[in-house]
C-alpha cells in the first residue's frame, strides 16, 4: 500500500464516520432536516450542550 | 435552584423575538402568528441561572388547539417562578384580555409592552404608571426586534420572583364576592383565583383537573345559580366582564391618534383585492423565481457547478490524487463519487440564499400572511381552511416544521388533511431538483419553478376537494381567524440571519447524508453482486433500478438512473441530484466527455424530465418528514395512508401530465399509454366532481332538526 492510498483512505474514512456521527446526533434530537423550526426543547447554547 | 421565566402572550406579539434576544438563541420567527408550536428554553445571556421558556401564542387560559394547551397545562400545571407577558402596544385592547387571565395565576406578572416604537410612529400615547397601577403590574415598554427594554423587563421581572402578587380585581362586586365564596370552598392549591374563575364559568377541564367532592360541587353550582341572571352564561359574562374592565383601562390610559388610512391598509387594497390577489400573488412568485433561478441565483450557480465543482476541485485532487498514486478506485470514489455527488448538490446553494433570501424578506414585511388570507378564501371555497395555509407557507423552508405547525388546527379532519398535504408544497431540499431540471433541460426558465410552486399549492386544493368526500375527511371547514400585522421594512439582521440559518441547514445535509449515500451510491454503481468493479450498467445500483423502472415508463422515464435518484431522494430530496450527479459524472468521465447536464438533455425530453420533477415534488417526501408525519398523525396507519396517497397522486400526475402532453405535442395516440392515462383522468374528474354525500347527510339533518322545532 501507497502513502497516498494510505492517507486518501484514512482522510475519506475520517469524513465519513464524521458524517455517521453527525447524523446520529441529529436523530437523537429530533431527527428533523436540522433547520431552526425542529421540535427541540433546547435552544441556543443549551441546545448544543444536549447535543 | 434555577429560576424559570415564562414569555407568554398573544401569537405574534413577539415572544419568540424577544427569547431570542434574551437567550442569544436562533429560533425561528416569523411575522405571521403560530410560528411556535412548542415550548422552548434557553438560559438568559450573561445569569444561565434565569430560565427563559418561550411559549405558544395563547388568546386566552381556555385553549382551543394542540400548542394552546401547551401554554396553558405549563402555566397552570408547572407554575414558572415569574411570567413575562408581551403585549402587543399597537393590539393593546386585545392582548390584555390574557393579561387579566395571567394576573389569576397567583405568579408575579410583568408586562412587556412591545412593538412601542410602532405605537410611537402611529401617534398613539400610552400612560405607562397609569396602566401599571390599573393592572397592578410593572409596565416595561419594549421593542424585541431592536431588543430594546427586553433586559430591563427580564431585570425587573426576576425581582419579583417569590414575592406576593395580588391580582386585579376586573369583575363587578356580585361575581367578585361570589368568586371569593367559591375560592374559600377549594382546597390549597397554586392558582386558586384562577379555578375560582374557570368553576364559575362552568370549564369542565378545570373541574376535571380538581376532582372536588359532590357537596362541594353542589354549593359552587348554587353560588352561581345565586349569581348568574337573565339567563346569560356564565362563561359570557366574565367575558364582558374583562372587555368591560379592559376598555375603562384602555380609555383612561392611552391616548389614540386620529384615524387615518394607513400605507398597510392602502397596500392591502391592492394585495388583498378580490380580484388584483391572485394575479399579484402569481406575479411575485414568478419574480421571486425569476430572480433566484433564472438571473442572480443562476449567475452563482454556473460558476460554482462549472467553474468551482466542475474545473477548479476536481482538476487539483485528481491532480494531488495522482501524484500520491493513489488507487485508481480511490481516485474515482473522491472524484466521481463524492465530488460529483455533494458538487451537484452544493452548486445549487446561490440559487438557495437567493431564494431563502426573498422568501425571508416577504415573510418579514407581512405579505405572507396576507397570502394566507388571500388562500383561506380559495381554500375555503373548496372545502379547506386557510389555516391551512401556514403550516404550508413554514413548509417552503423545511416540510418539518411546516407539519408541525398543523398544530394550530384544531379541527381533526382538517388537520390530518394539511399533514397529508403539507408535503406537496416544494421545501428548500427540492429547489436543487426544481434548479438541475430547469437548468439542465429548460435553460433556466423561471416558469419551470414557478409552475412547481402553484403546482404545489394545485395539489393541495384537489386533494382538498377528493378528500372532503371521503367519511374519513368529511366536514365544515375550521373557522380562519388571523390579524394580519402592519406591513414595514424587514430588519436586514433578521432576514440575513434566516436566510444564512437556511444556507446552513443545507450545506450540513451535504457534508452528512449527501455525502454517506453519495459514496453508497458510488459503490452500488462500481460493483456487481460479487463485489467485482464493472461497468455501472451491469452494477447492483443497475439491477436494482432495472426491476422497478419498468414501472415510470408510462411516466417517460423508465430509465434506472432516474429510479435510483427517485429512491434515494426518500432518504433527503437533495439526493436526487447527488445521485444523478454521481450517475452521470462518472458516465461523463468513462464515456464521450459530454458535460454532465448534456447527458441529461440526451437521456430525457424535456416533458419527461418534467414529469420526474412533478413526480419527485409530489411524492412521499424525505425520512424526516416520514418522521413527522408519524409523529403529529400519532398512528402508523395514518402514516401509511398518507405515503400511500402522496406516491400516487405523484405518479397519477406524472403520469397524465407525460401521457396528454406527448400526444398533444406529437399528435400521434399511442393507445398503450393514452388508454390507462383517459381511464385515470376520467377517475379523477370522477372524484373531483361526485356529490359529496357527507354535506348532504349534514344538510338533510337541519332540515329535520328544524321540522323537529317547528313541531
Amino acid at each position: 500500500m501507497t502513502w497516498g492510498n494510505l492517507i486518501a483512505g484514512t482522510v475519506v474514512a475520517l469524513m465519513l464516520a464524521g458524517a455517521v456521527v453527525a447524523i446520529v446526533r441529529q436523530r437523537k434530537h429530533g431527527g428533523c432536516a436540522g433547520c431552526s423550526g425542529c421540535d427541540c426543547k433546547f435552544s441556543g447554547s443549551d441546545c448544543r450542550k444536549q447535543r | 435552584m434555577p429560576i424559570k421565566l415564562s414569555l407568554a402572550g398573544n401569537p405574534n406579539s413577539g415572544k419568540t423575538t424577544m427569547f431570542n434576544a434574551l437567550t442569544g438563541s436562533d429560533q425561528r420567527v416569523g411575522n405571521w402568528p403560530g410560528v411556535t408550536v412548542e415550548r422552548k428554553e434557553g438560559k438568559l445571556k450573561g445569569n444561565p441561572d434565569v430560565i427563559v421558556q418561550d411559549l405558544p401564542g395563547i388568546y386566552s387560559l381556555s385553549p382551543y388547539t394542540l400548542e394552546e394547551v401547551v401554554s396553558r397545562n405549563y402555566l397552570i400545571s408547572e407554575q414558572p417562578d415569574v411570567i413575562v407577558n408581551i403585549v402587543d402596544a399597537t393590539n393593546i385592547e386585545r392582548n390584555l384580555y390574557l393579561t387579566t387571565q395571567l394576573t389569576e395565576l397567583g405568579i408575579p406578572v410583568v408586562i412587556a409592552l412591545n412593538m412601542f416604537d410602532d405605537l410611537a410612529k402611529r401617534g398613539d400615547k400610552i400612560d405607562l404608571e397609569k396602566l401599571g397601577g390599573l393592572l397592578g403590574c410593572t409596565v416595561i415598554p419594549t421593542s424585541a426586534v431592536r431588543n430594546t427594554g427586553c433586559q430591563g423587563a427580564v431585570e425587573k421581572a426576576v425581582s419579583l420572583v417569590g414575592k406576593e402578587f395580588p391580582h386585579i380585581h376586573c369583575f363587578n362586586e356580585e361575581i367578585e364576592n361570589a368568586l371569593i365564596e367559591i375560592e374559600s370552598l377549594l382546597p390549597e392549591i397554586p392558582a386558586s383565583r384562577w379555578y375560582a374563575v374557570k368553576l364559575f364559568e362552568r370549564d369542565a377541564k378545570a373541574a376535571e383537573t380538581l376532582t372536588l367532592p359532590a357537596d362541594v360541587s353542589a354549593k359552587i353550582e348554587a353560588i352561581i345559580e345565586r349569581t348568574v341572571k337573565n339567563g346569560c352564561s356564565p362563561e359570557e359574562i366574565i367575558a364582558r366582564e374583562r372587555y368591560d374592565f379592559i376598555s375603562k383601562v384602555v380609555s383612561s390610559s392611552v391616548t389614540k391618534a386620529p384615524a387615518s388610512l394607513d400605507p398597510s391598509a392602502r397596500i392591502d387594497s391592492i394585495v388583498t383585492n378580490r380580484f388584483l390577489a391572485l394575479p399579484v400573488f402569481a406575479a411575485v412568485m414568478f419574480l421571486v423565481y425569476y430572480v433566484s433561478i433564472t438571473t442572480i441565483g443562476s449567475m452563482g450557480t454556473d460558476w460554482v457547478n462549472d467553474v468551482l465543482f466542475g474545473e477548479i476541485i476536481p482538476d487539483f485532487v485528481t491532480g494531488l490524487l495522482e501524484k500520491a498514486q493513489t488507487a485508481l478506485w480511490l481516485q474515482g470514489l473522491i472524484v466521481d463519487g463524492i465530488i460529483h455527488g455533494v458538487g451537484a448538490v452544493l452548486g445549487f446553494l446561490p440559487q438557495m440564499l437567493v431564494l431563502f433570501l426573498c422568501l425571508s424578506f416577504l415573510e418579514d414585511c407581512g405579505y405572507m400572511s396576507r397570502v394566507a388570507f388571500i388562500m383561506d378564501r380559495i381554500f375555503r371555497s373548496f372545502g379547506l381552511s386557510g389555516k391551512s395555509f401556514i403550516p404550508m407557507l413554514i413548509a417552503t423552508g423545511c416540510s418539518v416544521p411546516g407539519i408541525m405547525a398543523s398544530r394550530t388546527i384544531e379541527n381533526e379532519s382538517d388537520r390530518r388533511m394539511t399533514v397529508l398535504t403539507t408535503g406537496f408544497i416544494p421545501c428548500g431540499a427540492k429547489l436543487p431538483v426544481i434548479a438541475l431540471i430547469a437548468g439542465a433541460l429548460f435553460d433556466n426558465a423561471a416558469w419551470v419553478a414557478t409552475s412547481c410552486y402553484l403546482a404545489g399549492i394545485a395539489a393541495v386544493v384537489i386533494s382538498g376537494v377528493i378528500l372532503k368526500k371521503t367519511r374519513l375527511f368529511a366536514g365544515d371547514p375550521s373557522p380562519f381567524i388571523m390579524e394580519l400585522p402592519s406591513y414595514h421594512l424587514p430588519l436586514w439582521s433578521s432576514v440575513l440571519r434566516t436566510t444564512l440559518q437556511r444556507g446552513w441547514s443545507f450545506v450540513r445535509k451535504a457534508a452528512t447524508i449527501i455525502l454517506l449515500s453519495t459514496v453508497i451510491i458510488w459503490g452500488l454503481q462500481n460493483f456487481n453482486w460479487r463485489f467485482q468493479m464493472v461497468d455501472a450498467n451491469d452494477s447492483m445500483l443497475a439491477s436494482i433500478g432495472s426491476i422497478l423502472s419498468p414501472l415510470f415508463v408510462p411516466l417517460g422515464w423508465g430509465n434506472w438512473r432516474a429510479v435510483v435518484a427517485t429512491l434515494t431522494g426518500l432518504i433527503a430530496k437533495e439526493n436526487v441530484v447527488g445521485t444523478l450527479g454521481v450517475l452521470y459524472g462518472v458516465a461523463e468521465a468513462a464515456e464521450d466527455g459530454s458535460e454532465y447536464w448534456d447527458l441529461l438533455r440526451r437521456d430525457y425530453s424535456r416533458l419527461a424530465a418534467y414529469s420526474f420533477l412533478l413526480f419527485n415534488l409530489l411524492c412521499a417526501p424525505c425520512f424526516a418528514a416520514v418522521g413527522a408525519v408519524r409523529r403529529e398523525m400519532m398512528s402508523a396507519r395514518w402514516t401509511l395512508f398518507a405515503l400511500g396517497y402522496q406516491t400516487a397522486f405523484a405518479f397519477i400526475t406524472s403520469l397524465l401530465i407525460y401521457q396528454f402532453g406527448k400526444f398533444f405535442i406529437s399528435g400521434v395516440f399511442e393507445w398503450q399509454g393514452m388508454v390507462p392515462a383517459i381511464v385515470l383522468l376520467v377517475f379523477v374528474l370522477y372524484l373531483l366532481f361526485r356529490k359529496n354525500k357527507f354535506a348532504r347527510k349534514k344538510d338533510r339533518n337541519a332540515v329535520e332538526l328544524h321540522g323537529e322545532n317547528l313541531k
